[in-house]
């Protein structure tokens, strides 16, 4: 950290000499004479008096704040002076002074679009000014759907952004794509927090204490990130204290979380009536010694019915509570809040805590300011793999993959009621499964524990010296801390075996040091605004790891390394390294305003990356916006149902730097063992990564044009957006043959992506002072497209089950499109094999049909195609609400239409494997000669005819449509007679009430899953729609009450 | 005003000139590429890496033994036939998809590369003449061992001799006879580079006999029987190797890396490290292993009356297992092999087992001789290698009148005795399928053999979809 210590030092002399020449020479001219004395109050619509709101002599630094009942006093200089009364998300009130000596005011609330103030990069701005495509969403939409994460927050607010869960597992992470894929590696936008960067963990902050979140969708908004920005950025801004009454906020809320859309599995009966039926077709085209006996049906009678599923999925609690509070005078204000929140998984095992307190604050004079935002939090999840990837061996964590296949006539218990760990205790493979783990057991016997702890705000400094400029300087801070601890306790000689503890502990350091400058003028009729900063970023990462196996005792207070049997070497590893990264960068921006007819703004970022070689470092992203607000204009005065109309169109270049943190050199992987010599086990080198040196910034450049519309004074808002993102120079490993050994593919700059798209907001709000109601669809498409690829080699992904890639992405399709065979239908007899392509010697009647692509009569590697995409033809949410008198119902709808997916896990969920997996009740309705009107292929414990290869068989349209929550409160304010109270609401609230979808799987919300890279080294975003078989969204009912005082 | 721009100026424009230096980041605790293979250490490090790709442990997925012996006549699949894979092989339904090849190629690919990158780097490094030179040696030996594993089941293969980048992978395949071409002329080189046997902690590195054994077993492939006999001429040379007397001692963890061992694959048990997983595959269901490989009746009737060697190959009711009596049941054709197997007691883990696989025995070596001299034509030579390994055999039983001396000169009985021969001493020591293809006897021996495809396995799809050059085997 030695450039910090090196400049803070010099520049705090420099600081301090200027601020207190300045300050003298400015507190001169304020003791000037004031003549007129102004007094009144500050209401709401209903009468209630407003607190703090800001009282301004216009074209002057005099004002003041109204108090606990809204009253002020502000001394004017004359007359002719004009009070501006001004609260954020309220309509500003002009009134001239004239006579009066008391002017009382009643604040109405903001619904016009134009006037919102919104954060945008360094700075705060109104929409009026703004020329480029930013969605904003606040406090209010947001805080009564009961969400347990930020991201969670954005499902379905505001288009072009889609937000995608994982899994259904608290504490999980959540995919969020702005205007769809850009690249082939990250995806993720940058989120910056209070003005500090954070690329994680985004669920540790809290919901309650947000403000606004502001998304910068287009080049010329995110531009001012550059080489950062390429997918989005999404500011958050958390909650100060506001000038006059101290006031609290107490929210609990406790609920159920239920698990939906579970599958019906075979039953013991139909399980063996299956098995059966496979094992005698599969024997028909076995050599007599390798063929297997079938299983006397009446054995059902005396084998245990277990439905697994129920037996690892129930009902889970979840409860969340929080207090705020905040409080503010003129030049301090303070904002300080708690929250906690603890949600089991329906899967069992899985819990997720989560803590944070925050303390935002400011305080100084009308000079200088000094202000604060710090928020520590705590997180701790107990995690059972969630997610069916990975069939094969190594994922044995996966707790939900074996209850899924796990054998229904496998009861988990023996005669005396002990436990069987693995279906290999009982024999019979074929009918148990071959050493499938018990998944009660499994679970039993892993303790995995994730906990984060995390401080995370920043201190500022702003002088206001002249009028008009602001300077600003930020020191922020990302510490995090995150302890990893995974102990498996022995389950079977393949499984956890032997006994082991792995922990890891990760510490991370972001620092990042921003100033910037801003002036603002008005003159006449023209406005200009302008900005100049820096900033530096240094981020280190350092891991720690340790393991030991073999322990005494297995119980919790034995789950530590000195724990164990460490008598020999070989049972102990450690392991330690670190990272580092930095980002040093220079910004400017100006913007002019004409009249508030015309804007133009302009802004350039340049950025150095320490993940790039010494030639490569530096890339300059520059942008452009402009704007034209028709409805100021003389012609249009006239038509009156048009409130708002405004033309903006804005280009930008913006970078990705996200590519790992030493992409540039050929990395070599060291003291592993290797092999033996002479009885000892030696420690061998081999290369890791052949690194390219010569890669440079991806950059996109997006070009984009919207129309804000308001019509009958702001009721219907209409915002339509289209865009054009070019992603050129896009970095990407892309796969090499596996005739290159070991080595993970370099990055190479190598292709160009097209996301073009349309984007419409809608919000029609209207009512009286008892009945209120509002409408605010979004709809957005988003069409992806790859332009080019370096040598026009497609790049393969998804690596599924062995059997070839799944995803090809090659030029004039979309990332990750799904490459397979085509099913045409079932064989129904020998003579329509005999006249069709041939597919394989033993291909009999019920097998499946496959198209010949290239019609050369056999069907053959060659006959692929691609079959679809995860990408959705449009996603779009909507939200309903009304108020009526003290009740308040809200409804919000998200959904995703026309994406495909590829349901991995319908090799098991349709299929009969040698092993005693079990399958959907679905495959009762498989071919057989008796019922051919299907598309279940027969059963068979082998697969000749290759049934399972990756084909449409599995492809699925993955449309959905959720209602995401309903929720109805009550203010029992008036009831209760509660007078001293502001608000005190009771409410409740129901998410994922219902899923309209076609898809088999248990949730279409899936995303990516890391595991189908098959340590390639690729990203995931290469093969996006794949489902192993999750755990799915839980439905959740929440009780709660909020009381404001 | 002025000194305010002037604050200004200071606090954004010259903030960072003295950070730009934080830029500069180097990897941390990873050794880049660049600055790697300097030393001796370096070069050691890295051939020891080049070594890892031979053992059938855990992480490989080596699955030779099932292209060897359930594609062969020996094995079928047996225990639950959970491995769908491995009842492919069996009925010849296998496919480019069939994950087991995939696997395959791979290891034998990373082998290769490690290879490439030592010898590509080694000439740099200053260390003495001699460990460069056996490191250099052992470079060569293994890569052309990878080369000769990947020929047997792929036939012809991209050949690459460098550490390609990764943009000049994507190459055609070259034939199978320029691979073998390859291979003579890097193991000549290994062979002269190489000593003649290896100490203490070095035990279990190429010799120089390996390197020739190699180039026997090709020769021996492309039907140079001349060339075959002059390598194991240039063997015998070496006075190194006898036949131990004990046929077991080759199969024992206290007794391996014997005289008999040319070309030894080394394993030990280490938590799923470096030891061998064959322990558990081919380990019956009923004692705690996956029941793989189940030996055939077909094979058990190859051997001569009473010859000792199938009970130390194949275990069979009431015999003493491991601890255990193996009984019919163990396994679904009554019988379980016995190689490559050990008792728990002796492992911390069932698929970390610490029996080597010996690639090549001194007894194999004496086989080859015999086969070259019977093709080409001069049986009276070929008796006396013949009966060297037969009589180690006959040594082992009391039983009067067990594997009697063959004296046969006419080509026809000796071809059947020598291949029978292998068959029996070599059992289950994966060589099985690729005799019966090199023979040009497999169509009549096993049952869904094509010709014309089922000699080479089909090059794994996944492979074929990342580099287009290939072309996939004919009829797959």
């Amino acid at each position: 950290m030695r450039f910090f210590n090196d400049f803070t030092s010099e520049a705090k002399s420099n600081t301090i000499k200027y601020s207190f020449t300045s300050i003298f020479i400015m507190l001169s001219f304020l003791i000037t004479a004031q003549s007129i004395t102004v007094k009144g109050i500050a209401k709401e619509i209903d009468g209630k008096p407003m607190i703090g709101v800001e009282v301004i002599e216009k074209n002057t630094d005099n004002g003041t704040v109204t108090d606990l009942e809204g009253r002020y006093s502000l001394k004017v200089k004359s007359n002719s002076s004009i009070l501006l009364f001004n609260y954020l998300g309220y309509k500003v009130i002009e009134i001239s002074v004239g006579t009066q000596s008391m002017i009382d005011v009643t604040m109405e609330e903001e619904s016009k679009l134009m006037d919102d103030i919104i954060i945008t990069g360094y700075r705060k701005e109104t929409r009026t000014d703004v020329s480029s495509a930013i969605s904003s969403i606040k406090t209010k939409d947001v805080e009564k759907l009961v969400v347990s994460g930020i991201e969670q927050a954005l499902q379905g607010q505001a288009p072009g952004i889609s937000v995608t869960q994982v899994t259904g597992s608290p504490g999980d992470d959540m995919a969020v794509r702005i205007r769809g894929a850009g690249t082939l590696g990250n995806n993720n936008p940058l989120f910056i927090v209070d003005g500090v960067p954070t690329s994680g963990n985004i669920n540790m902050f809290s919901v309650n204490d947000i403000e606004f979140i502001e998304v910068l969708k287009d080049g010329a908004s995110a531009a001012i990130y550059g080489s950062r920005a390429s997918n989005g950025v999404i500011l958050i801004t958390t909650k100060r204290g506001k000038a006059g009454k101290t006031s609290f906020s107490f929210n609990s809320s406790t609920g159920v979380q239920t698990p939906v859309r579970l599958p019906e599995l075979l039953n013991a009966r139909d399980f063996l009536l299956i098995r059966n039926e496979a094992i005698t077709n599969a024997n028909k085209l076995r050599n007599p010694a390798n063929q297997i006996s079938t299983y006397n049906p009446a054995i059902a009678d005396t084998l245990p019915d277990v439905n697994w599923l129920d037996r690892v999925f129930s009902n889970a609690p979840i409860r969340q509570f929080s207090i705020s509070a905040m409080s503010g005078t003129d030049n301090s204000n303070v904002y300080v809040s708690a929250d906690y929140q603890d949600q089991d998984g329906i899967f069992r095992g899985q819990n997720f805590k989560k803590y944070q307190v925050r303390i935002n604050g400011e305080t100084g004079n009308k000079w200088l300011k000094l202000g604060n935002n710090l928020s520590f939090g705590h997180t701790s999840r107990k995690v059972i793999g969630s997610s069916g990837d990975g069939f094969g061996p190594g994922n044995e964590l996966s707790a939900v993959r074996f209850a899924l296949i796990a054998s229904p006539v496998f009861s988990g218990k023996n005669k005396d009621g002990s436990d069987i760990n693995v279906t290999s205790e009982l024999g019979d493979p074929v009918l148990y499964g071959d050493g499938n783990a018990n998944p009660l057991v499994l679970i039993d016997h892993t303790d995995w524990q994730i906990n984060r702890s995390r401080i995370f705000g920043n201190v500022y400094a702003e002088l206001n010296l002249v009028k008009g400029l602001k300077v600003r300087t930020t020191l922020g801070g990302d510490f995090s801390f995150e302890k990893d601890k995974l102990f498996k306790e022995y389950l079977s000689d393949a499984i956890y075996n032997p006994t082991s503890l792995n922990e890891g502990r990760v510490f991370n350091q972001n620092l990042i040091w921003n100033s910037t400058a801003t002036y603002d003028k008005k003159f006449g009729k023209h406005k200009i605004s302008s900005l100049l900063g820096t900033e530096a970023i240094q981020n280190r990462t350092d891991y720690l790891g340790a393991s030991a196996n073999n322990f005494r005792r297995t119980d919790p207070l034995f789950r530590y390394l000195n724990a164990s049997v460490a008598d020999d070497i070989k049972n102990v590893g450690v392991s330690g390294i670190a990272t580092e990264w930095s980002l040093v960068s220079y910004f400017g921006l100006a913007s002019y305003n004409y009249n508030n007819k015309y804007l133009l703004s302009v802004a350039v970022r340049k950025d150095g990356s320490s993940r790039f070689g010494k030639d490569n470092r530096w890339g300059v992203f520059p942008s452009i916006s402009a704007g034209w607000i028709v409805s100021n204009e003389a012609f249009l005065k006239g038509i009156d149902f048009i409130s708002e109309l405004k033309i903006r169109g804005s280009w930008g270049k913006l970078g990705n730097q996200e590519i790992g943190v030493y992409p540039y050199s050929s990395l070599v992987n060291t003291g592993e063992r290797v092999y033996t010599f002479g009885d000892k086990i030696v420690t061998g080198a081999s290369i890791l990564e052949t690194g390219n040196s010569g890669i440079r910034w991806e950059s996109s450049t997006q070009a984009n044009i919207g129309f804000d519309l308001g019509f009958w004074e702001d009721k219907l808002t209409v915002v339509v957006d289209f865009f054009k993102k070019i992603s050129d120079d896009v970095l990407v490993r892309v796969p090499i043959p596996q005739s290159g050994g070991s080595q993970r593919p370099p990055f190479v700059n190598a292709a160009s992506i097209e996301n073009r798209g349309m984007e419409v907001a809608l919000a029609y709000r209207n009512g009286s002072k008892n009945f209120s109601y509002n409408f605010t669809p979004n709809f957005s498409i988003v069409k992806n497209n790859v332009l080019s690829i370096a040598g026009s080699e497609p790049i393969l992904g998804g690596f599924g089950l062995s059997d070839g890639p799944l995803t090809k992405t090659e030029q004039g399709r979309p990332i990750g499109s799904f490459f397979l065979w085509d099913m045409e239908g079932i064989f129904q007899s020998q003579e329509e094999i005999a006249a069709s392509p041939f597919q394989s010697k033993d291909t009999r009647p019920g097998d499946i049909k496959f198209r010949d692509i290239n019609n050369d009569k056999v069907i053959d590697d060659k006959d692929r195609f691609h079959a679809g995409n995860p990408f959705p033809d449009f996603i779009y949410g909507m939200q309903l609400g009304f108020n009526w008198k003290e009740l308040d119902f809200s409804l919000l709808i998200q959904g995703v239409q026309g994406n495909d997916i590829y349901f991995l896990y319908g090799n098991f969920a349709y299929e009969t494997q040698s092993r005693g997996f079990n399958s959907y009740a679905d495959i009762l309705n498989r071919w057989t000669p008796e019922n051919t009107n299907t598309l279940i292929p027969k059963v068979s414990i082998d697969d000749r005819n290759g049934n399972r290869r990756p084909s449409t068989r599995f492809l699925y349209d993955g449309s959905y449509m959720r209602i995401r929550n309903i929720s109805l409160g009550y203010d029992l304010k008036k009831l209760l007679r509660l007078d001293q109270v502001m608000a005190f609401r009771v409410y409740l609230t129901v998410q994922n009430a219902l899923t309209f979808t076609k898809y088999p799987g248990l949730d279409p919300e899936i995303q990516a899953n890391a595991n189908d890279t098959r340590g390639l080294g690729l990203s995931s975003d290469l093969a996006v729609g794949i489902d192993w078989g999750t755990v799915p969204s839980p439905r959740t009912f929440v009780a709660g009450i909020k009381v404001d005082f | 005003m002025k000194s305010a721009m002037r604050l200004t100026i200071i606090l954004v424009f010259f903030q960072l000139l003295s950070c730009e230096g934080i830029l500069d980041k180097e990897p941390i605790a990873i050794l880049d590429a660049g600055s790697f293979f300097q030393t001796e250490n370096d070069a050691v490090q890295s051939i020891n890496a080049a070594y890892n790709p031979l053992l059938f442990n855990n992480a490989n997925n080596n699955f030779l033994w099932a292209f060897a012996e359930v594609t062969g006549d020996a094995a079928i699949p047996g225990g639950d036939g959970s491995r769908p894979g491995i009842v492919e092989m069996e009925t010849f339904s296998y496919t480019p998809r069939t994950e087991e090849l995939n696997s395959y190629w791979k290891l034998q690919f990373k082998g290769i590369t490690q290879c490439n990158l030592v010898l590509d780097n080694i000439v740099k490094v200053n260390m003495p003449e001699s460990t460069k030179n056996q490191i250099i040696g052992e470079a060569l030996f293994l890569r052309s061992y990878y080369y000769f594993l990947l020929t047997q089941v792929f036939g012809d293969v991209p050949l690459y001799l460098k550490v390609t980048p990764p943009d000049q992978l994507k190459i055609k395949k070259s034939s199978k006879e320029d691979i073998y071409k390859q291979i003579l002329s890097d193991c000549d080189k290994a062979a002269n580079l190489l000593p003649i046997t290896h100490n203490g902690s070095n035990t279990g590195r190429a010799t120089k006999g390996a390197a020739m054994a190699v180039a026997a077993k090709v020769s021996l492939y492309t039907k140079d029987y001349t060339k075959v006999l002059e390598y194991t001429s240039k063997i015998k040379a070496l006075n190194t190797y006898k036949l131990v007397k004990d046929y077991r001692e080759n199969f024992m963890k206290l007794t391996q890396n014997n005289t008999e061992s040319v070309w030894e694959i080394q394993h030990t048990n280490l938590e799923l490290g470096v030891g061998n997983f064959i322990n558990q595959w081919w380990a019956s269901i009923k004692f705690l292993g996956y029941g793989f490989a189940e030996v055939t009746p077909l094979y058990v009737s190859v051997f001569e009356p009473n010859d000792p060697r199938l009970k130390f190959t194949v275990a069979m009711n009431n015999d003493p297992y491991f601890g255990l009596i193996y009984k019919n049941s163990f396994s679904s054709t009554t019988y379980s092999p016995r190689k490559f197997l050990q008792s728990n007691a002796e492992l911390t883990q069932k698929a970390d087992g610490d029996i080597n696989y010996p690639a090549i025995r001194y007894a194999e070596v004496l086989l080859w001789e015999a086969e070259a001299l019977i093709e080409l034509g001069r049986m009276q030579e070929a008796l006396a290698p013949l009966e060297t390994v037969r009589a180690r055999a006959r040594a082992q039983t009391a039983v009067p009148g067990t594997l009697p001396v063959i004296t046969s000169t006419n080509q026809a009985t000796l071809r059947q005795a020598v291949r029978r021969e292998r068959q029996t001493e070599l059992g289950f020591e994966l060589h099985r399928f690729f005799d019966l293809v090199r023979w040009a006897i497999a169509a009549e021996s096993l049952p869904g053999f094509q010709k014309g495809k089922h000699e080479v396995f089909p090059i794994p799809q996944t492979e074929i979809d990342l580099n287009p050059s290939l072309l996939q085997n004919p009829n797959y």
